[in-house]
């Protein structure tokens, strides 16, 4: 086949920059894939192997190297992008180097195809992960231009992600390498061509991906869709661009699922909750003109997620996942169970003006961000300060333990104990629990 | 334990591929074997782009001309798709050919949703029959229109006037010539599963065509490689 390097070259490098110590040469292992600029090779490299993008002659531009040798400089946001960490050059040409993605990480397409599939718990921890992720990038003043199914990759064990293809990635308001995205990811203004991808096109693009890992379906393609016999650029501008209409838009109504050919959007539409439901109504009809305002801040999807986590309950009788929501009569949706839910035990927890509750399951944690500060880091706020504990003694007996390095005070019947860091306080009715930064009480 | 009781896959649309193929008897020798190669060489990355792609179900299919034209493969999906060389046999009847494509492109063959099929139109030398009523019947039907239609001319011989009245976009996207077998292949390549690539999950840019196309395959030299040129057609 033929490919742009040899395999088996060694590259001697005319010159490398980067935070990887010089390398005196590159041994080119194999061809891995090909995409639209360039292709990627696994490679040997100070004696580990590495993933080698190599450009295609039309892109071996200028901007396109200063862009990267910007982005080495400036280091990755998170662990969780395959940020380039090397610039290499041989021959007049170049290409630069990151870290190989690891098998685990599968295509996050995949989802839609329902190879794998997530729990609550799995959902959450992609889209916090996703979140976290973007505002990292985004509090560095960049944006990333292109978040698409492509560049996206999950681990579905953990829920964990890898960011893919970050050599387009550019200050806020800078286009200098010229991409616009992928139709059914862009928002409107950008498949308009009145905007450039920046950080608002960014948030809208993640809205659209979360939408679909969540919903498995597109948030544009309901009846109007399923109506066009070709689907071509033309099509996709009115959809995506001067036309698009939410499927669950709850004013305009015209473009809702079809039924057999858009089932899944339905069907896990109502798997969720208010809160969730509000997060894309609100970026998918008030942000498709609005940009500054309409399009949630992936702190306001972190807190969505947050409480979304905190509201999952395990049904009794199948082990399945299931949303607790107050004051509604609570069923397995799984279809060999449907058992009737009593409502769970609950920790009512107050942080400042915040209330949250929190349900209680087994393998429950109480995080930071609950109880000493609105920490918007999903990695720090999800530091452990207490966990769920069954007593040794008896099985039916549970508390929480203290993981934090401050004493708590519980209160019951007016009587007010110490649970010193490491100890746990039992779970009796009426119990309250001053965290010193937050108040809890307990709802059985 | 996930969703994954419930709910299904996200329906799909049909992406079919055509090749058109010259099998007039001067295409005999290289010409016809270096297209046999490149097609074949063409299933592996279709089946990885099909794979990369929840929204298509990629078909493909063959068609050769000379004495009159016929279907040579069936469609099939390309998961399932198997190879058999083309022979040569007479004259060049690229009229009948687009005549029995468009039949193909009827609205009822083509479903209630797809996406705008590919046509690659091969040949190394001009129609001997009624080229222009083919091509008329061909644009006549509604995909036939919408096709992403590309041409490539083999050799020198090939005329490029009557190839550009067929591709769906001549000022952007002439017919490509290929002078060397490699180019051929690269040709080949490039028009079933870049542009393939682009009409699934295209990205935007500044065509004003209904398909955004890729840039074309540029001649490049592979690094750590001698550079040996092949025999010109
Ligand atoms: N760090 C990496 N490790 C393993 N595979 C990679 C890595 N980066 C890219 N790839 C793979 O290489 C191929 C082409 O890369 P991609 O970045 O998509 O190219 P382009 O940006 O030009 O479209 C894809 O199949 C992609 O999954
Ligand atoms: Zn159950």
């Amino acid at each position: 086949m033929n490919t742009l390097i040899k395999i088996g070259t060694t590259l001697n490098l005319t010159s490398s920059s980067g935070v990887l110590t010089q390398p005196q040469a590159v041994i080119v292992k194999s061809f891995i894939g090909g995409g639209g600029q360039g292709e990627v090779y696994k490679v040997l490299a100070y004696g580990k192997e590495y993933a080698l993008k190599w450009y295609f002659k039309r892109n071996q531009k200028k901007a396109l190297k200063d862009n990267l040798k910007a982005l080495i400089k400036l280091g990755s946001p998170s662990e969780n992008f395959l940020w380039p960490k090397q610039l290499v050059e041989h021959g007049g040409q170049f290409g630069y180097l990151m870290e190989l993605r690891q098998e685990n990480y599968k295509k996050s397409q995949k989802l839609m195809e329902r190879e794998f599939s997530l729990s609550y718990s799995l959902v959450c921890n992609v889209a916090l992960n996703l979140a976290d992720s973007f505002r990292k990038l985004h509090v560095k003043g960049l944006s990333y231009q292109d978040i698409s199914w492509g560049n996206i990759f999950i681990d579905p064990e953990d829920g964990k992600i890898l960011i893919c293809d970050n050599d387009n990635i550019a200050p806020h308001g800078s286009n200098t390498i010229g991409i616009s995205g992928t139709y059914g990811f862009m928002a409107p203004e950008v498949v308009l061509n009145e905007q450039k991808p920046d950080q608002y096109s960014d948030l809208f693009s993640l809205a659209i991906l979360l939408f679909q890992i969540l919903f498995l379906e597109h948030p544009f393609n309901g009846r109007r869709w399923a109506n066009i016999a070709c689907w071509d650029d033309y099509a996709k501008k009115k959809l995506y661009g001067s036309e698009p209409i939410f499927i669950f838009d709850p004013v305009n109504k015209e473009n809702r699922p079809m039924i057999g050919v858009q089932d899944n959007a339905k069907i896990f539409w109502n798997m969720y909750p208010r809160h969730i439901h509000e997060c894309f109504i609100n970026v998918f009809t008030k942000g498709l003109k609005n940009r500054e305002n309409g399009r949630l801040l992936e702190e306001d999807w972190i807190e969505a997620f947050r409480v979304l986590r905190e509201s999952i309950m395990i049904c009794p009788a199948c082990g399945r996942e299931v949303i607790f929501k107050e004051k509604e009569g609570l069923k397995c949706w799984g279809k060999n169970c449907e058992a009737e839910l009593p409502p769970p035990p609950r920790l009512k927890i107050k942080l400042g003006k915040r209330e949250r509750i929190i349900v209680l399951n087994p393998n429950t944690k109480l995080y930071t961000y609950q109880l000493t500060s609105h920490e918007p880091d999903f990695i720090k706020g999800d530091i452990p300060l207490g966990e769920m504990v069954q007593s040794p003694e008896n099985p039916n007996k549970w508390g929480i333990r203290n993981l934090s390095k401050e004493p708590w005070s519980c209160t019951r019947k007016d009587e007010t104990k110490e649970t010193p860091p490491g100890k746990a306080f039992v779970l009796n009715s009426g119990i309250k629990i001053n965290f010193k930064t937050a108040t809890g009480e307990l709802i059985i | 334990m996930g969703f994954d009781e419930i709910g299904g896959a996200v329906s799909k649309r049909s992406l079919k591929i055509y090749w058109l193929v010259d099998t007039s008897h001067s295409m005999a020798g290289e010409k016809i074997a270096t297209v046999n190669r490149a097609i074949k060489a063409c299933i592996a990355p279709l089946r990885d782009a099909a794979e990369d792609n929840h929204e298509a179900k990629m078909f493909v299919r063959t068609m050769k001309f000379s004495v009159g034209a016929a279907w040579h493969t069936e469609e099939t999906e390309i998961n399932d798709f198997e190879w058999y060389d083309l022979s040569v046999n007479g004259y060049t009847e690229t009229g009948a050919a687009l005549r029995l494509m468009a039949k193909e492109l009827s609205m009822e063959k083509m479903g209630e949703r797809a996406l705008p099929p590919v046509i690659i139109l091969m040949s190394d030398g001009e129609a001997t029959d009624d080229y222009e009523g083919g091509l008329k019947e061909l644009l006549a039907e509604r995909w036939g229109q919408k096709a992403v239609r590309i041409a490539i001319a083999i050799g020198e011989d090939a005329n490029i006037t009557e190839l550009s009245k067929f591709c769906s976009n001549p000022t952007e996207n002439p017919p490509l010539v290929a002078d060397r077998a490699s180019e051929l292949i690269a040709f080949i390549k490039w028009a079933s599963v870049e542009v393939s690539k682009s009409v699934s999950h295209s990205v935007i840019g500044t065509s004003n065509s209904n398909v955004q196309l890729p840039p074309h395959p540029e001649k490049q030299v592979m690094i750590g490689a001698e550079d040996d040129e092949d025999d010109i057609f």
